[in-house]
């Protein structure tokens, strides 16, 4: 997770969410328009919107789809 | 208890369903007001402990943490740690957890344990866990939480007697001995033991079967999402002009035979004709609104109940991106489509400030239902209801223009105020997209009762006001014997100032004139002008066929269309400016706005006045 990128404010509400190192996420929808921006992300048992921008600032590793 | 009733405040994430719980435990006798200095609403209701013994129950805005980011979490932070002024501290704090979401509903409630505090927690929403495959011992979470658990439906009504007895529980055991803080943790320690909890709550957990997910397949699809919102909001405006029609003229009858009976039995005075001309017309041209309102409040709710708002905030961010702002403006500008002050309320939820203001600064020019008397009595005098296309009429073309001219100058605003007064970067648009839930009669009428309410109380008193000003400046001084009332009222000298003024945008001295009473509200401009050409009829349909043929007399087609372009920009409508002052604390911001919508109005409609000229049609 690059915090650094985000704006303090921002970075703070995605933790308070859950979006934090370590976190398994899954990819769950993509907005309309060409940039598919916003993205929708599950995030235990939650759906959280968020931008790409948030999503850049993220590192992910690919894991098996879980049950 | 010989002091004031014991306060209990509700503590819970957003989403946690802490204002159903809120309904549930205390029915329809609640208070809305504000904390005083910030927009941020206060709601208190009394519930009643099973010795008999009432309580106050305050409902806090939901927060994630009590690090706080926002005005409204920030208040429950000062709330719960008895810093809010004109708050007591609470006695007992009961923290709301959606069972089927513990892993992260726990972080706050540790953070909340930690203060040492008498402290409940309601296990929220068992039922929607349960559909979700998920059974869960909630006294193994009592006993890892160290606080009593209490399973809740609240729009069931389960589990609540239950929770009065473990406030009464922990506030008698608390007056033994008061429990003591316990030993902060960090925040992923917190997050870690969320986990761990949750984990050893769950009994078992069955192939979940997550209905949320398949409806969000469709409504969240790349192409069929929108359009299922588009044709949603198609029967939105559909229903707020139809369905409202006719407990709208119901209304306007009242109204007029309101008044036909108070001049029926009272002698003609100055006094009856403030009571007619002056509190019945005014008052009564807001109220009749009151059923568009209720109508479009009625969807909001229902939108926000089950969970879609969030959803369509989050198809329109790419859009609102566009002219820098996000998903959670739409709300707002949606609800302006019917009246701005509800609208300009709703922006209490978008957390970034820059974003707030420039949302608020624009609303206005949403065309609100107030404008529509106004450009149908004009349409209907100067524009001919011809066919265009098959189906397309002129007149319907015109309509939806303006309209759309009302949404473009606002997108164009918001574009060039983020660049200038309201610049920094660009907000981000993080949202927890909630589950889907079905709404309760009970809480939806409720909501609407409560809009209702609110807009009686503020447009009333606001309209009430104004008319009586304005009937004063119409009467006084009076005239001379012979004379004309209004050339003779201060109402009359400022109208023959500012024809000055508006002249060289093809206005002539009667509009100028309709112009000052349009200040209290935009359809006023229709009952004004009517006056002003003295036309005899009482009821305002007869009122306004005769109107149209004293318009077709007196105006050129230019003066027409630049009257119709004015009131697409001009902010002619005190309660959005009072409304204004109160959410951004100030004159500062509702004068600017007066200002910039003023000035586009008359540049708009001195633009449409001589090019109409040009093209002949002056």
């Amino acid at each position: 997770m690059d915090w650094a990128a985000l704006v303090p404010e921002e970075a703070h509400r995605l933790r308070a969410l859950g979006l934090e190192e370590g976190a398994q996420v899954r990819l769950a929808y993509r907005g309309v328009f060409a940039t598919r921006d916003p993205l929708a992300v599950e995030v235990g048992r939650m759906t959280v919107a968020l931008r790409r921008v948030h999503g850049r600032a993220m590192q992910v590793e690919v894991q098996e789809a879980m049950a | 208890m010989s002091r004031l009733p014991g306060v209990v405040a509700l503590v819970g994430n957003p989403n946690a369903g802490k204002s159903a719980l809120f309904n549930a435990l205390t029915g329809a006798r609640q208070k809305i007001a504000n904390y005083p200095g910030v927009t941020v609403e206060r709601k208190a209701g009394r519930m009643v402990l099973p010795s008999g013994e009432p309580l106050e129950l305050v409902d806090l805005p939901g927060t994630y943490g009590l690090d706080t980011t926002s005005p409204d979490e920030e208040v429950t932070r000062r709330v719960i740690m008895g810093e809010q002024p004109g708050q007591a501290r609470p006695d007992v704090l009961v923290c709301v957890l959606d069972a089927s979401n513990l892993e992260q509903h726990l972080v706050l409630a540790q953070e909340v344990l930690e203060l040492g505090r008498p402290t409940v927690i309601a296990l929220n929403m068992i039922d929607l866990a349960q559909r979700d495959g998920l059974v869960l011992d909630s006294e193994a979470l009592a006993a890892e939480l160290g606080a009593p658990v209490v399973p809740t439906v609240a729009v069931r009504r389960r589990g609540l007697d239950d929770l009065a007895a473990a406030v009464a529980a922990v506030r008698d055991a608390a007056a033994l001995a008061p429990p003591r803080p316990r030993p902060a943790l960090t925040m992923p320690e917190r997050r870690m033991m969320a986990r761990t909890m949750a984990r050893g709550a769950v009994l078992s957990e069955t192939a979940v079967h997550r209905l949320h997910a398949r409806i969000d397949q469709v409504l969240l699809h790349p192409w069929l999402g929108p359009v299922v919102l588009f044709a949603l909001l198609f029967v939105v405006f559909q229903a707020v002009f139809s369905w409202a029609k006719p407990a709208q003229d119901g209304l306007d009858a009242l109204f007029s035979s309101g008044s036909a009976w108070v001049k029926a039995h009272m002698a003609a005075s100055l006094l009856r004709d403030l009571l007619t001309d002056g509190v019945i017309a005014g008052v009564g041209s807001v109220v009749v609104f009151l059923p568009q309102i209720l109508v479009l409040f009625f969807f909001i709710l229902m939108m926000e109940a089950t969970g879609y708002m969030a959803r369509a905030a989050f198809l329109m961010d790419r859009l609102m991106a566009g002219v820098g702002l996000s998903g959670r403006s739409f709300i707002p500008l949606l609800s302006s489509f019917a009246c701005a002050v509800p609208g300009i309320m709703a922006t209490r939820s978008i957390t970034d400030p820059r974003d707030r203001l420039t949302t608020i600064l624009i609303a206005p020019m949403t065309t609100c239902s107030a404008r529509l008397p106004v450009y149908a009595v004009i349409i209907a005098a100067f524009i001919p209801a011809r066919q265009v296309l098959p189906g397309v009429g002129l007149q319907g073309l015109v309509l939806f223009a303006l309209y759309g001219i009302g949404i473009v100058g606002a997108m164009a605003a918001a574009l060039v105020m983020r660049r200038t007064i309201t610049r920094g970067a660009a907000s981000g648009f993080i949202m927890e997209l909630p589950k889907y839930q079905l709404p309760t009669v009970k809480d939806l009428a409720l909501g609407l009762y409560q809009r209702a309410w609110i807009f009686l109380r503020r447009a009333g008193t606001i309209i009430f006001t104004v008319a009586i000003v304005l009937w004063l400046l119409l009467n006084f001084p009076r005239a001379e014997p012979g004379h004309d009332q209004v050339d003779a009222s201060i109402a009359g000298h400022i109208a023959n100032g500012l024809a000055v003024v508006v002249e060289p945008i093809g206005f002539n001295r009667d509009i100028a004139l309709s112009l000052i009473p349009t200040m209290a509200a935009r359809e006023v401009a229709v009952s004004s002008l009517a006056t002003t050409y003295a036309v005899g009829a009482t009821d305002e349909d007869a009122r306004a066929t005769g109107l149209v043929a004293e318009l077709k007399h007196h105006w050129s087609l230019a003066t027409a269309l630049a009257f119709l372009a004015w009131f697409v920009f001009a902010p002619q409508c005190m309660s959005t400016i009072a409304v204004t002052r109160r959410e951004t604390n100030g004159w500062k911001w509702p004068a600017f706005m007066l200002g910039y919508l003023f000035t586009l109005a008359y540049v708009f409609a001195g633009a449409v006045y001589w090019i109409a000229v040009a093209a002949g049609l002056g």
